[in-house]
């Protein structure tokens, strides 16, 4: 079910309003019931295969928090890392490898030909995966026991709302709140439904009429790439995968705090960046602080000298680049990520910071369109396609359409813009957070018209749902 | 390092209690739910009227449409009736006056066009309407080859005007819908507002952006294009049959009409298709016939170039002694 389509809506009014008329122990089985609904809608093959990864890191946590003799403890650690990895690496990444693995042998000469398999993706399989690896690392590492109970841990993996983009839950954020009764608080679900139609507006109105511009101009229907066609491109798509994926996270945190939970902040205005690094605090804050704490800490962090903490930036965000698909263009884009970081912090690494608005805005400028550049890779089908939209920046045609198509690019993404500079000067998780009552019924119903009136037409699969 | 979660988040926003006369939350949610329920349902009421009143092509589809349900295989003054249904291909190729002129002494000709529609959009939409008691002498169906075997439809505006309720797990399997899709689908069925939204909102676009027509041709999504020959041969093969079948079942004639194209669309093997079927498969210009200055932008016939093909069909058509023979019973 995709979060923008009517038979979602009639879900979760269904699933709210049973909800809320049962007990603590109730409302977990009947969400487990309804998460599992929700997933195996897709494909109940695919709920399968969830439900075994569930169960086997339940166990072997249960196993791991009993265990006195390290060894053992290490050993099943590993067990379940492995099981995890070689899960998610079969699905995800099986083709991709055998396939490089393919071109590197026919470049030394060696004929080889390796088996390809018809395998689809399972949704959400890199999510839950990532929430899975955290919550058997934070038992190991003794900062969060066991679930005893496989209704509550079940529950915690699969909670409909996050089950498919995120954001990537922690395990001492919701498991707790799995575990603890919920009462109804008119609150929470004031602003859970305002969290819904933000982030409907995000995804419906911006998102997905920008991705008109940003397919025409990448699937080549503005002419080769030149550089208003690449200018379109870019900037298109920087507001479509934004306002997708806050669009997609902000009505996931709605409809988690109109069911009495609360999600962590997965997007802080992050085009407002003044570096590479503030960007990452910005963007994904569910992936960036998860591969902080679960990889680049590990690997060492910035704990060994400067030459480690590059290595360990580069190799973080490479492998951040591969979790998003099994292509060389998202480790090409984790890869410039990566290096950016680097060389950032080779730049200004014991430099005083020096204040002045007009400096600071200039910095914004730089490093929106440096990652505008970086989103080239992320949306080209092929490394040649991205360089052919790189080497657009050089050449130059018109076409009679390109002012209305720019024209229409500001339509969608100057709102946004508008929005995020005020929830930046405010502050507040969303607009109008600190507002009367009135106002943010005026701001929700104004969503709910502007949606109805210029939501794109067809119903798009949220970006992220593909990893 | 930065906290990913901070206090606040941890609990959630925490806001001091409304002051005297101020609106609470839950009064807040109420006002909420109320606003949305009122403005579905004006949308819904609504979307009608307001679609009639801003679209030309709105108003030209539902005129046509009933037109095409009230046909009877003769006219009262007994002429036999046409029914000439399709897409873009059909409206700028066909030039209905010079039609309705060259025929009209021994025939009505109607025309039903909706654009951008694929075969599915016509073989249930078709359905519909015989089933609604359409009952042409002819019914010609104008397809290009790679429409027909083509599993695109033209989305929640099929479902609601042209795929009929009991018709939905064969559309939704003949197209391939994912179980989503296909309730999107269901909910059009029903909703006013679901199937007109796309054109309430490009006429929200004409107004913001100047040239948007122009742009919107540019930008369109008009799905996957069938270009392998086998796929394209296959599905052929089976739904002419499925023509067939409608035709005989509702004692209608149906053929199908090729336009004109500049490139190789295989349409005489359709046609040798549709002679061992049953289905006649009428193609009035080989591929590449036609030069491409008859074209208005490489697919649509222009003006020069629609008068040529309008006449000839008007000589097919009278050549079909068999509308005539079923239109005298």
């Amino acid at each position: 079910m995709l979060f923008d389509t009517p038979i979602f809506i009639l879900f979760l009014c269904v699933v709210a309003l049973c909800y809320w008329r049962l007990g603590f122990r109730n409302q977990n089985r009947f969400l487990l019931a309804a998460s599992y609904l929700f997933y195996g809608w897709w494909d109940w093959r695919f709920l399968c295969l969830m439900i075994g990864s569930t169960v086997i890191d339940y166990f072997i946590a249960i196993k791991i928090a009993e265990a006195k003799d390290p060894r053992v403890r290490k050993s099943l650690l590993t067990l379940s890392l492995v099981i995890n990895f070689s899960i998610l690496g079969f699905f995800k990444y099986f083709n991709f490898f055998a396939d490089s693995l393919g071109h590197v042998l026919a470049g030394v000469g060696i004929k080889a030909s390796l088996p390809v398999l018809l395998i689809i993706l399972p949704p959400g399989i890199s999510f839950y995966t990532f929430q899975e690896v955290a919550y058997i690392v934070d038992v190991y590492s003794g900062k969060l026991p066991a679930s005893r109970s496989f209704l509550d841990y079940g529950l915690f993996i699969s909670l409909f709302p996050h089950l498919i983009a995120g954001p990537i839950q922690r395990p001492a954020h919701l498991l707790p709140q799995v575990q603890k009764p919920r009462h109804w608080d008119s609150d929470k679900a004031f602003d859970g439904l305002l969290l819904i139609l933000e982030g409907l507006f995000r995804k419906c109105v911006i998102a997905d009429n920008c991705a008109l511009i940003a397919n025409a101009a990448f699937s080549g229907a503005f002419g080769k790439p030149s550089l208003p066609v690449t200018l379109l491109g870019m900037y298109a798509f920087a507001w479509q995968i934004y306002g997708d994926f806050s669009g997609y996270s902000d009505i996931a945190r709605g409809c988690a705090q109109v069911l009495g939970f609360h999600f962590m902040v997965n997007f802080r205005q992050p085009y407002f960046a003044d570096s590479i690094q503030d960007f990452w605090r910005r963007w994904h804050v569910s992936l960036s602080t998860w591969l902080r704490d679960y990889l680049y800490i590990p690997l060492g962090g910035n704990r060994n000298g400067e030459r480690q903490t590059y290595r360990n930036l580069l190799l973080t965000m490479l492998l951040g680049g591969l979790w998003h698909g099994a292509n060389w263009t998202f480790v090409i884009w984790g890869g410039q990520h990566g290096a950016s970081l680097a060389v950032e912090r080779k730049l200004t690494r014991d430099k005083p910071v020096i204040p002045g608005a007009l400096r600071k805005l200039l910095k914004q400028i730089f490093i929106f369109h440096l990652v505008c550049v970086s989103w080239i890779f992320f949306r080209a089908q092929s490394l040649r396609a991205a360089w052919e939209m790189l080497k657009g920046l050089g050449r130059w045609s018109w076409r009679p359409e390109f002012p209305a198509a720019f024209l229409f690019l500001a339509v969608f993404s100057v709102p946004l813009l508008i929005l995020d500079m005020y929830l930046e000067s405010t502050g507040g998780e969303y607009c109008f957070s600190y507002a009367p009552v009135r106002w943010r019924v005026a701001f929700g119903l104004a969503c709910a018209l502007i949606i109805a009136l210029m939501g794109a037409n067809q119903a798009n699969a949220f970006i992220y749902f593909q990893f | 390092m930065h906290s990913s979660i901070s206090s606040s988040e941890e609990i959630g926003l925490e806001r001091s209690r409304p002051e005297p006369g101020q609106l609470s939350s839950h009064t807040g949610v109420i006002a909420l739910l109320v606003g949305l329920a009122v403005i579905m349902l004006g949308f819904e009421v609504g979307s009608p009227l307001i679609l009639q009143h801003l679209s030309r092509t709105e108003r030209r589809v539902e005129t046509e449409l009933l037109a095409a349900r009230s046909l009877r295989p003769v006219t009262a003054d007994g002429r036999a009736t046409v029914l000439l249904a399709g897409n873009s291909l059909l409206l700028e190729g066909v030039q209905l006056d010079h039609l309705h002129d060259s025929l009209a002494s021994e025939y009505e000709v109607s025309r039903l066009g909706i654009e951008q529609t694929h075969y599915l959009d016509w073989y249930f939409g078709l359905r519909r309407l015989l089933e609604e008691g359409a009952r042409p002498s002819l019914i010609v169906l104008s397809l290009a080859t790679d429409q027909l075997a083509s599993t695109l439809t033209l989305g929640e505006e099929f479902a609601h005007r042209q795929m009929s309720a009991h018709d939905f797990p064969l559309a939704i399997q003949a197209s391939k819908l994912d179980r989503t899709t296909a309730s999107t689908y269901l909910f059009a069925h029903w909703s006013n507002w679901l199937a007109g939204k796309s054109v309430i909102r490009e006429r929200v676009l004409i107004l913001l952006v100047p040239n948007f027509r122009q742009l919107a041709g540019r930008i369109a999504d008009h799905g996957p294009h069938v270009s392998d020959p086998q796929l394209l041969l296959s599905r052929a093969q089976q739904r002419l049959p499925e023509l067939r079948e409608l035709s005989q079942t509702y004692g209608v004639k149906i053929v199908l009409l090729v336009p004109p194209t500049q490139r190789e669309d295989h349409s005489r093997e359709i046609q040798a298709m549709g002679e061992q079927t049953g289905l006649p498969v009428w193609v009035l210009s080989p591929p590449g016939e036609f030069p491409r200055d008859l074209y208005r932008d490489g697919f649509h016939l222009n003006d020069r170039g629609s008068e040529i093909f309008t006449s000839r069909l008007a000589e097919q058509i009278r050549k079909t002694e068999l509308v005539k023979a079923e239109s005298s019973h």
